[in-house]
């Protein structure tokens, strides 16, 4: 026993180190006192380190960084001369040394080092290889890490010695965690729900197995257990929801052919750590669109309002959760919300059980209501930020219009004349550059063509509109910020959209909202009757 | 410094010059604020103003590096300048019992050049001064001539326009101070120093055999020669009667006056004057309502006289000094003058203005004093006493004049009258 | 699904690293260090002033203090090393092929002292900061004012930790 705790401590003393550097570089604050780096990139890092995935991302680094040395020899000028680490001021920093250097060429869109065969830096994974650059200074040292890139600063440095300075820096952190990083442990309540899925699967495999009647009994059947914490219908739906992400990602990676990356760094009989990023990476997917509208916009925009957000949280937005258990959502979202608000009332000495939805009480489908509101509203607001970026004649604007109004016939824009049936690339894109030209000059006009009545909406949106970035004149900060948000807040309709259309709907909502509103109050009695609450979460 | 400090305009306020300390020269001369660690970024330009050759404060007292206080930030540019040299000079001389509100470019000519926003520096001085106690009879306001139009006077303290480092010193109740070191101008003519001192030993024509008596004089006639170089002709007066108690005293101290007499001016003193003249009191203030008189002895015409203005010049060797004794209800009547102008250094010669607060009514008069001798009279002077009182023609005017020629100065008068 | 299920295996370990990533990014428990990004901001701009738990972080924490060091020695302007070791006595002046360094008393306050620095190439582009450390003891760091005439002065208090430093023959000296 005392070993047991021993080996608990020593490990806990390892991981103790990997987290002071790891929350260094979730802490970097940037010029303005926000976050350095986001949280999606944080988790990406951790998620690289945990896996043993960074073969790939150091190689990528060490051309990075040959291509930011243009300058005079000092990378950490471009990579901490940047404010914030995003796409957009890795762009402005690289485009500042074009022509700089021989071998690099600065892109719109990525960044090439052009020894060999080429190697491309998007900017948007630039984020990731900075912090990646941080977290190995944080780990390594700034003079260990400054020795093994020192040769990529020069010039003419090429793809041998990129190579070169990924594997010394590759060798280092594998040696370095191989000491900081602890055994990872094995998730007991995730093994136990699938052992418990394994017995009622019946001919049903992979994901299909789990589905709302599997999730519900499984919460009957423990959730006053003391074999595995499984008190809450919340956690129960979490746990769900995460196997049937994973285990679909790992059905599709494993079922297609996929190339092993080079210098994988596992043990026979591991888990290929390509397989196992890609995999963790889908249980992001759920709250992907939602997470990336927020991160994008900050305070400065709101598309989304707090509530909003909390409201469609709850929504799993991923591909394969809300088909396989749709009436888990919405159990979780009422009744996985009733019995938080319960037994924090409990907890506090409140009221006893009451306030439950009863059976007559259409609240799935209120609920359903709910999220529909919101993403209208979400809507109405893509459609003010039409309005915005039309007068700020952004492209961006173009693919909102494009998107929320699909049946309009665009065609109209096109000039009318014989170029038109030609199939030479040149004169296709003087027509589009003359249909993007008529489009913003268009004018709002709610008795016009579809164009100008698709502005007027947009025109009425803006002005029944009264949040950040949707108030007055934006300045240019907002219009950037809302250009960039532009893609994300589609994908968060269409995330939503496809959810409560295809997911959600066509569910027999009365007969679950009858039962349901029986099983989950008696639950709830059985599980809070007065004084067990206190015992419960005493000690 | 005594109380009465210098400050340099700024378009924020006045800035007090605090102190001036002289610093290693190695250093570099800084503004600093407040008495804080804390260097202005002003500090190389005021190096450059200090250090020779292109500096001026190092060429007035001989140092080359300086730490000067000031109580608020200085403006970049180069119009703290003009404060800045007063301030140095004041220093020099132990202070001043004017109040200094200066602003101003000095040049290597010590003439001083025009600067901006000189309207935007007046409007803060006054508001700065409702908030201040200043006895605005000792104080003054000094911007540059030549650029637009200035108000006369900024809550009761006038406003001068000066053309030169000279002027603006009078006007600050200070000497203009002798160089240290040879001045040169681009055009290799050495500048007429502001103050001149009479050197040791120094012969004038056939004096040869004076010389050979002084040195026999010895030590007294160092004494004696050296205090008239410093201006301190009341000491020197009272030193020689003390030395005539005896026999060899009394010689010596009879060479020495008659030394002193050998420097008198020869040359007589030019007096020229104005009147500016409007046709009634509120169109004083109004450039274009305002005609130009010359002085005479009287004036009978109609309208008000805004404000006289005299000029003397004397020899091209000699210093001019002197007061103008401003009488409202008539020479002599009362105990002193109203007002009484000590002038500024001109050209060959001195020039007062007196703006007149009680416009001059008939009966009113002016007696101006004009004294040209080798040297800068300092220290008391209690000759003025009687001649800015006394009539002409009057044993007691006549005595006081004929003490100061003994001291190897001549006396010029004029007066005048309002009818 | 069998427990030897390829699918299975890779799911639960993807959970399990899942869970490992998110403990690994909880910062609770965790000594708080001093971020590279911070050390770069303190080495390379005038204007950013460390924050006191970080500055006390910094004191304690050998990893950044080396990291530190490197950096400022990497892209300095000048390097000025400790003295020699017979070196004794307050040290007045410090030069190298770049710059010279000197301390004069100041006679206008006690307690005062100038430190002046002239560069040796007129040309150079002038540095912003000056970093000194005596053997054992925290970086001082120094905004310098604009330079003219390839020279510039600050007044410090004699009792300062960085004229202290300064004055020693144990301090090393950056130009950045």
């Amino acid at each position: 026993m005392s070993t047991a705790l021993e080996n608990l401590t020593l490990e806990e003393g390892k991981s103790e180190v990997l987290r002071a550097a790891l929350a260094c570089v979730a802490e970097s604050s940037s010029a303005d006192g926000g976050p350095r780096y986001s949280e999606k990139v944080c988790r990406e890092l951790a998620r690289s380190i945990v896996c043993r995935s960074y073969a790939k991302p150091l190689l990528e680094l060490s051309h990075l960084l040959v291509a930011a040395s243009a300058r005079d020899g000092r990378y950490e000028d471009l990579f901490w001369g940047v404010s914030r680490a995003s796409a957009g001021e890795f762009r402005r920093s690289f485009m500042a040394l074009a022509g700089m250097r021989d071998g690099i060429v600065i892109g719109t869109n990525a960044v090439t080092h052009e020894d060999g065969d080429g190697f491309q830096i998007s900017y948007t994974r630039m984020p990731f290889l900075a912090a990646l650059l941080e977290f190995m200074i944080m780990t390594l040292g700034y003079p260990a890490v400054d020795d093994m890139t020192g040769e990529l600063r020069r010039p003419g440095a090429g793809e041998e010695k990129a190579l070169a300075a990924a594997r010394a820096l590759q060798r280092s952190l594998y040696a370095y965690l191989k000491e900081h990083l602890p055994p990872v442990q094995r998730q007991r309540r995730e093994r136990h729900f699938l052992g418990f899925v394994d017995m009622r699967a019946g001919n049903r495999t992979g994901a299909d197995a789990i589905n709302d009647e599997v999730v519900l009994s499984y919460w009957k059947a423990y959730a006053a257990s003391d074999e595995i914490e499984a008190r809450t219908f919340r956690a129960v739906y979490d746990t769900a929801r995460r196997l049937i992400s994973v285990i679909d990602a790992a059905e599709e990676r494993l079922s297609g052919s996929y190339a092993k990356p080079i210098g994988t760094d596992h043990e026979a009989g591991e888990v290929d750590p390509a397989d196992l990023d890609v995999v963790v990476c889908a249980l992001d997917d759920d709250e992907g669109p939602l997470a990336q509208l927020l991160d994008t916009c900050g305070e400065q925009v709101k598309f989304v309002n707090q509530i909003e957000a909390e409201t469609l949280s709850e929504l799993p937005l991923g591909e394969a959760t809300a088909r396989r258990i749709p009436v888990s959502v919405l159990r979780n979202a009422v009744f996985g919300a009733a019995q938080l608000r319960l037994s924090t009332a409990l907890r506090r000495g409140g009221a006893p059980i009451g306030g439950l939805p009863v059976a007559t009480d259409p609240f799935y489908r209120a609920r359903l209501d709910t999220y529909a509101t919101v993403i209208e509203t979400t809507e109405k607001m893509a459609l003010a930020a039409l309005w915005s970026l039309h007068r700020a004649r952004r492209p961006e604007a173009v693919v909102l219009a494009l998107e929320l109004a699909p049946d309009i016939d665009w065609g109209k824009l096109m000039p009318v004349n014989g170029d038109d049936d030609n199939d030479d690339g040149a004169v296709v894109s003087l027509a589009a550059a003359a249909a993007l030209k008529q489009f913003f000059e268009s004018g709002p006009n709610a008795k016009g063509d579809e164009v100008a009545a698709l502005l007027a909406d947009a025109r009425t949106a803006w002005r029944g509109v009264n949040r950040n970035g949707f108030r007055g004149d934006p300045d240019a900060d907002e219009i950037d910020v809302m250009a960039a948000a532009a893609r994300d807040v589609l994908r968060l309709i269409s995330a939503v959209r496809r959810t409560l259309d295809r997911d959600l709907h066509g569910v027999d909502w009365p007969t679950f909202e009858a039962g349901d509103a029986v099983a989950f109050t008696e639950m709830f009695k059985a599980l809070y009757e007065s004084g067990k609450e206190a015992e419960n979460h005493a000690g | 410094m005594s109380d009465a400090a210098v400050h340099v305009l700024t378009t924020e306020g006045p800035s007090r010059i605090q102190r001036i300390i002289e610093e290693a020269p190695s250093v570099r001369s800084v503004i600093c604020l407040d008495g804080l660690t804390q260097i202005l970024p002003v500090s190389p330009a005021y190096d450059a103003f200090v250090r020779r050759p292109a500096g001026v404060i190092e060429r007035m007292s001989g140092h080359g590096a300086y730490r000067m206080d000031v109580s608020a930030r200085i403006d970049e540019g180069q119009s703290w300048q003009l404060a800045a040299y007063i301030g140095h000079a004041a220093q020099l001389q132990g202070g001043t019992d004017v109040t200094v509100f200066a602003t101003g470019e000095v040049d290597s000519h010590l003439a001083v050049r025009p600067v901006e926003h000189v309207d935007v520096k007046l409007a803060a001085l006054a508001r700065f001064l409702d908030t201040q106690d200043i006895d605005a009879e000792k104080a003054i306001i000094v911007v540059p001539d030549g650029g637009p139009e200035t108000p006369a006077r900024i809550c009761g303290i006038a406003v001068q326009r000066v053309a030169g480092v000279a002027e603006a010193l009078a006007f600050a109740g200070l000497d203009a101070p002798a160089e240290v070191g040879p001045i040169a101008n681009d055009d290799g003519a050495a500048a007429k120093p502001a103050r001149r001192r009479i050197p040791l030993f120094t012969v004038l024509g056939g004096a040869a055999l004076l010389a050979a008596a002084l040195f026999w004089a010895g030590g007294d006639f160092v004494r004696w020669s050296a205090m008239m170089g410093q201006g301190r002709v009341l000491d020197v007066e009272t030193s020689l009667a003390e030395a005539g108690q005896d026999t060899f005293g009394h010689v010596r101290a009879a060479m020495f006056r008659t030394w002193l007499g050998l420097s008198r001016p020869a040359s007589p003193v030019d007096i020229v004057g104005s009147l500016v003249v409007a046709r009634e009191a509120s169109a004083c203030g109004d450039a274009a309502r305002l005609d130009v008189r010359a002085v005479t002895s009287a004036f009978a015409a109609p309208g008000e006289i805004c404000m006289a203005e005299f000029r003397a010049v004397g020899g091209v060797d000699d210093v001019v000094v002197g007061r103008l004794g401003y009488w409202p209800a008539g020479l002599g009547n009362g105990p002193r003058p109203a007002r009484v102008m000590r002038g500024s250094g001109d050209v060959q010669g001195r020039k007062w203005t007196l703006e007149f607060k009680d416009l001059p009514q008939a009966g009113a008069a002016m007696r101006l004093v004009v004294i040209a001798g080798g040297v800068d009279i300092s220290g008391p002077q209690p000759w003025y006493q009687d001649l800015l009182a006394a009539p002409l023609n009057s044993p007691v005017y006549e005595a006081a004049r004929i003490r100061l020629a003994r001291l190897g100065f001549t006396v010029t008068s004029l007066d005048w009258r309002r009818e | 699904m069998p427990a030897d299920d390829p699918i299975r295996k890779l799911a639960l370990a993807a959970l399990d690293a899942d869970a490992q990533a998110r403990a690994l990014l909880s910062p609770e428990g965790a000594r708080a260090r001093v971020s590279f990004s911070d050390l770069y901001r303190y080495a390379n701009d005038p204007g950013f002033v460390l924050a006191p738990e970080l500055g006390a972080r910094l004191a304690v924490d050998d990893a950044a203090q080396a990291d530190l060091a490197h950096l400022l020695a990497n892209g300095a302007f000048a390097h000025i090393p400790r003295q020699a070791a017979a070196a004794s006595g307050a040290v007045e002046r410090r030069e190298t092929e770049k710059a010279v360094l000197v301390l004069t008393p100041s006679r206008a306050g006690a307690g005062e002292v100038y430190l002046s620095i002239e560069l040796r190439d007129a040309s150079a582009r002038p540095p912003s900061q000056l970093f000194a450390r005596k053997t054992g003891e925290a970086w001082q760091r120094l905004a310098l004012p604009v330079f003219s005439d390839a020279q510039t002065q600050v007044l410090l208090d004699a009792d300062a930790a960085l004229a202290r430093a300064l004055a020693d023959p144990e301090t090393e000296v950056y130009l950045r």
